[in-house]
């Protein structure tokens, strides 16, 4: 494991992994801003994938040229091991989480 | 399908874009954002799909993969250097020293220059911040406000600041806005302290009102601030008065014996306060203050007229607005006095105190104040004297940066970053200027002394108030360091490694030399421009102090005969002096030229039939003025010759002549009616002549003849034609003694009376003299500096030349000639800058010399010589060298 997983980094994570082959900045973040309904700045979304694949959880290889882009190349990404088991890992605690005892009954009200 | 041009995101931003992220690829980033834009130009405008443009593009360029792209970009291997090592950076301070030692002529200009420029700013912030700094000490000081009073006379407009007693009161009582007033009057010819022994004159006194000490934050010493101007004939005054006339004792409950210049009568006058003395930053300077009460008391004293013209000032209740002031104040003028205001067309006015020191000029004003245009000037000149030293340093080590090539070779081959290049040099450009500083230091606490003296006021640098100075300075002196080490930095850190190595940086880039070229042209801008300046005012003071008046002013001297105890012996006293040999002549009126004052007397002529007054100032003269001072006249003559009633008769000057409408055929024998009193017949019109200083221009004036004796003269004028002086005034002072024996002598010399009159001017071109003189030393170093490093790098060609035969002097021309013609083409952009600028300042001045050529061509041979002089040696030491020496090695 080396490092810690961010809210916006999970959401980033699955993201990526939901989009499966057609992952790009681009697509990355529309879907984000279509599911969560918030808008986000293409800086912050392209510095949290840098640091992401620093940490190792993704890797990210050049596409070809796209008419729609004026001729420049995408930059497509995809989970690396590393990344499905950070993800795992993080899904498992808060799976955990939901099921305590209390949780269930502190949120009953909500759900 | 070609593609229409709104398709694509504006190209200058996407250029600027891959611009600063070079050397970094970001084809995928901009990928990205052409797509969004595409998708954004859809659904929304152009405009704002380009605003999104910019702003993602902003977002991206500050985002951390910008950052570590265009890190990866440089170092491929993903070097951190980051790290700092302290280790490095004694390093760095041991090649530093190491190069002062070495280059001790180069350390010497830098450090002397930066440490001189930071000096002298200093000095002058300090000045700026003690002028500034004028009546803030007292409490509320920004709700304080004095009253100015607006009228025209004579053609001009007249303002001043004395007005009749009574509007204050009645203004503070309709004004709600207003909390307070306090009025004072100034006694203009001081009073007169009769000890047991001795009369002394002193000049700084005042009747004020009795909450004085309440309304201003003078720090009373003994006595309550409410009580101590109550009652008539009591006064309060000054620690360095006490002193003076009571020792150590203290001087509440004494009684002194206070007489007024021009008064028999004596006054008793209690001292029931003590004050300490009235602080240098304040615009008025009292050592006596009287009672109101005792001027109301004894309000026959000089005449009620002159007496109810007082000084007003006012306290603005707090969050009110001074417009609540000013609104009113136009009502009150139609509503309360409506004929008074718009028939003399007077209106009131408001100044804030704190401005009186720097904005006011106005008549009656009790100092001399201070000029806020002399305090920008300063400002200018303190930023060029930096900015030449700044210059200096980026010069001279831009100049040097071949010696250091070498060094910068190895650092690199040893794995030494750019930007640790640059920090290694900006260090070296910080630890110059701090050196500097600390020369500074030293500088600013040798000269203030002599700063003080130049300005004639205490300059000292009191801690609590000019303590933000201190981390100022050290701010400014970082700033300087950076900006002065910016460019030779990224110039050396550029250097290629096999180049640096090998010797092949024998010459310099054209942009290099372009910018060194730049900078000396800058620099002798600035200098040749204060040069002009400096040059320009010294003439103009010098045509003040020698401007032909008008009159025969020659070997004059001037008697006080203003106090009664002199003026009652005025004809006795003229008899005796006559039969001295050495006195030619003797004459007295109420002014003499040159009046440093002002003229204050002014009355009106009226036309018979005419209802309009029209008011001119005027002279009592007796018999022999006219001849006295050889006036010329345009038509009739002076007194002298005059039969008849002094009343029957009256001389005025060409400007009155005119005023009142007459010309030379048909001014003799109109009668005019003197405003008050007589109807007098014109008997001769004078040639304009100064009466006052040159910063006045001649008014209206017409001469009174005063028989009467005493008469009511102020001045006597007496011509001395012996050679010698000393011996002629001691006559005047035994003849003096043998009349009057209460009022010591007060015998003042015409040249003093005219260096008074231009005391600001004085002032004015002797700071700038000094300061210009080191600006130009400075630039002068600089130069000197440049032409070493020249002569150095054209050594080679100064051998290889003597070898084929070139003389001396056609090597000289060679190695200066560059310098000269950057000094010719600074003079020529200089010219038109100074011109305009000094020419304004010249309109200020009703009589000034026009700015000729000569001044330009004086100051065009005086920059060449200046800089052969310390280019020159350098040259021909150069060019006398021994080729074989330059040409041995290699």
């Amino acid at each position: 494991m080396r490092g810690f997983i961010g809210e916006f980094e999970e959401l980033v994570l699955l993201t990526i992994a939901a989009l499966g082959e057609d992952s790009y900045g681009v697509s990355v973040k529309e879907d984000i801003e279509r599911r969560a309904n918030r808008t986000i700045s293409i800086g912050a979304l392209h510095s949290t994938i840098t640091r992401l694949e620093e940490k190792g959880f993704i890797e990210s290889r050049l596409g070809g040229a796209t008419k729609e882009r004026g001729g420049r190349k995408k930059r497509f990404f995809s989970l690396t091991m590393e990344g499905k088991k950070g993800l795992a890992k993080v899904k498992h605690l808060r799976d955990e989480l939901w099921e305590s005892p209390n949780a269930k009954l502190a949120l009953a009200d909500f759900l | 399908m070609r593609e229409s041009k709104n398709q694509l995101p504006p190209g200058w931003i996407t250029r600027l874009f891959s611009w600063l992220c070079q050397p970094a690829d970001m084809d995928d980033l901009l990928g990205d954002m052409e797509e969004i834009y595409r998708t954004n130009l859809k659904t929304k405008s152009t405009f704002r799909a380009q605003w999104l443009y910019l702003l993602q593009c902003r977002a991206l360029l500050f985002s951390y993969t910008v950052k570590k792209r265009k890190r990866n970009a440089l170092n491929p291997q993903n070097y951190r250097s980051t790290q700092t090592h302290i280790a490095m950076y004694f390093n760095y301070l041991k090649m530093v020293l190491r190069r002062l030692r070495r280059q001790l002529t180069f350390s010497f200009i830098n450090i002397f220059g930066l440490g001189a420029g930071l000096a002298t700013c200093f000095i002058i912030l300090l000045f700026i911040r003690t002028e500034k700094s004028f009546d803030q000490f007292h409490e509320d000081a920004d709700r304080m406000y004095r009253m100015t009073k607006t009228y025209p006379m004579g053609g001009q407009v007249v303002n001043t600041v004395e007005m009749r007693n009574y509007f204050m009161p009645v203004i503070d009582e309709l004004i709600p806005a207003i909390e307070s007033h306090c009025q004072i009057k100034n006694i203009e010819d001081g009073v007169l302290i009769e000890t047991a022994r001795e009369t002394f004159e002193e000049g700084k006194a005042a009747f004020v009102t009795q909450n004085f000490f309440d309304f201003f934050s003078f720090d009373l010493k003994s006595g309550s601030a409410d009580k101590v101007l109550e009652e008539p004939y009591t006064m309060a005054i000054s620690e360095s008065m006490a002193r003076r006339y009571f020792g150590g004792d203290s001087p509440v409950g004494k009684v002194m014996k206070v007489n007024f210049p021009g008064d028999e009568r004596v006054l008793d006058l209690k001292v029931t306060g003590l004050f300490e003395d009235m602080p240098v930053n304040s615009h008025m300077h009292m050592d006596f203050l009287l009672s109101m009460s005792t001027g109301e008391a004894e309000n026959k004293w000089r005449g009620i007229r002159s007496f109810v013209m007082q000084h007003s000032y006012f306290r603005l209740q707090s969050g009110k607005d001074i417009a609540e002031v000013t609104g009113r104040l136009l009502e009150i003028e139609e509503e309360h006095a409506p004929g008074f205001f718009k028939k003399l067309n007077m209106h009131l006015g408001v100044q804030p105190v704190t401005d009186i020191h720097l904005k006011s000029d106005m008549q009656k004003e009790f100092e001399a104040n201070g000029s806020e245009q002399f305090l920008y000037l300063l400002g200018v000149l303190g930023v060029f004297i930096l900015l030449i030293a700044a210059f200096n340093y980026m010069n001279l080590a831009t100049a040097q940066a071949l010696d250091q090539a070498k060094e910068v070779g190895v650092r690199k081959v040893l794995g030494s970053q750019r930007r640790q290049l640059i920090a290694r040099f900006i260090f070296e450009s910080l630890t110059m200027s701090m050196l500097g500083l600390m020369l500074a230091g030293l500088i600013v606490y040798l000269t203030l002394p002599y700063f003080s003296e130049l300005s004639g006021k205490p300059l000292t640098f009191d801690f609590d108030q000019n303590w933000i100075m201190i981390p100022t300075f050290i701010g400014l002196t970082i700033v300087l360091g950076l900006l002065a080490g910016i460019y030779p930095a990224l110039y050396m850190s550029g250097f290629q490694v096999v180049k640096s190595l090998k010797g092949g940086l024998s010459k310099q880039g054209k942009t290099t030399k372009v910018f060194r070229k730049t900078l000396v042209v800058t620099q002798f801008v600035m200098s040749v421009t204060l040069m002009l300046s400096t040059g320009i005012v010294f003439k103009q003071f010098g045509f003040l102090m020698n401007k032909e008046l008008g009159i025969d002013m020659e070997a004059v001297v001037h008697i006080n005969v203003k106090p009664k105890g002199v003026n009652k012996h005025f004809s006795n006293l003229k008899q005796a002096l006559l039969q001295n040999p050495q006195i030619a002549a003797v004459s007295g009126s109420n002014i003499a030229p040159v009046n440093d004052f002002g003229l204050s007397q002014t009355n009106g002529l009226i036309l018979p039939g005419a209802s309009e007054e029209i008011s001119m100032n005027y002279l009592q003269v007796d018999r022999d003025f006219f001849d006295f001072y050889k006036v010329p006249f345009l038509v009739g003559e002076g007194y002298d010759t005059f039969e008849g009633e002094a009343t029957a008769g009256l001389i005025v000057n060409r400007t009155a002549m005119e005023q009142l409408g007459f010309d030379e055929q048909n001014v003799l024998g109109q009668q005019v009616h003197v405003y008050d009193g007589f109807d007098p017949f014109i008997v001769g019109v004078t040639d304009d002549f100064h009466l006052e200083s040159l910063h006045k221009e001649i008014g209206p004036v017409y001469f009174q003849l005063t028989e009467k004796d005493p008469g009511r003269f102020n001045v006597m004028s007496v011509k001395i034609t012996g050679d010698d002086l000393p011996e002629t005034v001691a006559d005047i002072q035994n003849t003096y003694d043998q009349f009057v024996t209460t009022v010591p002598l007060e015998l003042t010399f015409m040249d003093d009376r005219i260096e008074r009159a231009y005391q600001s001017e004085k002032f004015f071109v002797r700071t700038f003299g000094v300061f210009t003189t080191l600006a130009i030393i400075m630039a002068c170093l600089g130069a000197l500096g440049l032409a070493m490093q020249v002569v150095v790098s054209k050594q080679k060609e100064v051998g290889v030349r003597k070898v084929l035969g070139a003389s001396v002097t056609s090597i000289t021309g060679l190695l200066t000639k560059e310098l000269m013609s950057l000094v010719l083409l600074a003079n020529l952009i200089a010219w038109p800058l100074t011109y305009w600028g000094m020419n304004n300042w010249l309109q200020d001045f009703p009589y000034r010399e026009a700015i000729g050529p000569g001044i330009f061509a004086l100051v065009l041979a005086a920059s060449i010589l200046i800089t052969f002089l310390t280019v020159g040696a350098t040259s021909v030491k150069a060019a006398l060298v021994n080729p074989v020496k330059s040409l041995k090695s290699e």
